[in-house]
């Protein structure tokens, strides 16, 4: 039966344990999905601004035909985490710049011009993922040669994202995994205090429910639980609280050899001071009592040299029907 | 007496090693007035060369990642120091040699002063050209400061202000001209279409 609740108690704390490693595990996939979508998202915001701005700039440049200047802030975002920067305008490519593994990307000129700024995930060669950014510019005001359309197109590498993403990650596993310690932690010590008072509960017998249980014979001695009376052939015996919760400790598993630190574990459960001394002057004292209610009485608490103390009614019985 | 005058030689050499070192560390080499180049050109110049440091300051404001923004707020202290400036990296000036801007703004003031002006209007453009130097000396101490953020939105803040700086330096094409600008400038300055 003890074996049985220990492994049930097992069970419950591996239980436990594993929703705490469960739980955790998916709020911080829970975690890691919402922000890497939120670090995306602002990711992706900056990115047409950036490119809008460039963009912008550029126009400007191509319309006073300063490509050259146009080119070379290109090349500047290039070095940066741009793959390629482009500007089309009237189907034709006034800029094409880009980085050596942007090289075998085909991007032809659009057929339709974008009529806002539109955005794209695409993947470099099963490499990194990047931004694709098209932002519509327009050239010249349309008094004298007439507006041209166009566009900036504009790559941009998002795979910081998911780097910091990673961090962020690692960080609130770190985190979790501390969290996860905590709780196991805790189950696993209110699992050991609650074997360890099990285990001084599990060697006494139940308690007793009915008041036939509550009485407790054992030859001459007489116990009565629900009264807290004790009396040794027919003699009651007046016991302090502690002299009777040790005389019903012992008597409640007679023969049983009690330690000192059992004793102490039963009769003191919230004193962190009471040790041997005190199970010694106790035992001597109820010793006293039960020798004045009978010569042989003493000899009830039998002391086992090196392990404890036991009740040895049936040694004491026969001298207690001798005399 | 001859110990003495070697000790006075020995200062007076350390303290002009001192003061070369102290110019070498500070602020980028003055640019001599060019006085080859027609005003009108100088001007035009310095306001096209805002006007393309409002761009990289605008990009290195909205870069995307903190790599993106260092490459446009080191354009941007290249073009502002020019060549030879203490923080200027050639890699990221493909025109080849740049005449700083900062040292340009430095020699506007004595520029204006060896031009035949009219007293209240020379004050004024005067005071116009120490405000574009203290402008564009502030715009590059910030993106200096830009450089040194580790973080994206911190660095930003500081081209924030450059760029703040950068604008009150060109000025504006209308409206009044309490603190002038460059545009200010070629509004006021005699000789000028605009002006």
């Amino acid at each position: 039966m003890k074996a049985l609740g220990e492994r049930a108690g097992r069970r419950v704390v591996l239980g436990a344990a594993g929703a705490v490693l469960l739980l955790t595990g998916l709020v911080v996939a829970f975690f890691a999905r919402s922000y890497e979508g939120v670090l995306q998202e602002a990711f992706r915001e900056r990115s047409v601004a950036y490119a809008a701005a460039f963009a912008d700039a550029a126009g400007s440049w191509l319309a006073r035909e300063e490509s050259e200047t146009a080119r070379q802030a290109a090349r500047f975002l290039l070095m940066g985490s741009a793959f390629y920067v482009q500007a089309v305008v009237r189907g034709e490519v006034l800029l094409d710049e880009r980085v050596e593994r942007a090289d075998s990307l085909a991007l032809p000129p659009l057929s339709v011009l974008p009529s806002a700024r539109t955005v794209g995930i695409a993947r470099l060669d099963r490499g990194p993922r990047y931004f694709d950014v098209l932002i519509p510019i327009v050239l010249g005001s349309g008094e004298a040669g007439g507006s041209q359309g166009g566009y900036v197109r504009v790559g941009i590498d998002a795979s910081s994202i998911a780097a910091r993403s990673r961090g962020m990650t690692l960080l609130a596993s770190g985190a979790a995994a501390l969290v996860d310690l905590l709780l196991i932690g805790a189950f696993l010590l209110l699992f050991r205090r609650s074997r360890l008072v099990r285990a001084e509960r599990g060697s006494l017998p139940a308690e007793a429910s009915t008041p036939e249980e509550a009485i407790l014979e054992l030859g001459g001695l007489r116990i009565d639980e629900s009264r807290k009376e004790v009396t040794l052939l027919g003699q009651k015996l007046s016991l302090t609280p502690k002299q009777y919760a040790l005389l019903h400790l012992l008597a409640r598993s007679p023969g049983r050899v009690f330690s000192d630190r059992e004793i102490v574990a039963a009769i003191w459960p919230d004193s962190a001071y009471a040790n041997s001394k005190d199970v010694k002057q106790q035992v001597y004292l109820l010793r006293r009592r039960l020798a004045a209610a009978h010569p042989e009485g003493a000899g009830f608490v039998a002391n086992v040299p090196g392990f404890g103390y036991r009740l040895a009614h049936s040694d004491v019985d026969e001298g207690l029907t001798g005399s | 007496m001859k110990r003495a005058s070697m000790i006075a030689t020995g200062i007076l050499v350390l303290v002009l090693l001192f003061e070369a070192s102290a110019i070498g560390e500070g602020e980028p080499p003055a640019a001599a007035p060019d006085r080859e180049t027609p005003a009108e050109a100088r001007l035009e110049g310095m306001a096209e060369r805002l006007r393309l440091l409002l761009t990289y300051s605008t990009l290195a404001i909205l870069s995307p990642t903190l790599a993106d923004q260092r490459v446009h707020v080191q354009r941007v202290i290249n073009l502002l120091e020019g060549t030879g400036g203490r923080h200027f990296v050639p890699r990221l000036s493909p025109e080849g040699e740049v005449r700083g801007l900062v040292a340009e703004a430095r020699a506007l003031a004595p520029w204006i002063l060896g031009k035949p002006i009219e007293a209240p209007l020379r004050d004024e453009l005067r005071f116009f050209a120490k405000n574009i130097e203290v402008f564009v000396g502030l715009a590059l101490q910030a993106a200096l400061e830009s450089l040194n953020q580790r973080h994206l939105e911190q660095g930003g803040d500081e081209m924030r202000k450059a760029f703040a700086f950068l604008a009150a330096a060109l000025g504006s094409e209308t409206g009044p001209t309490y603190l002038g600008g460059v545009l200010a400038v070629i509004r006021l300055l005699p000789g000028f279409p605009a002006a």
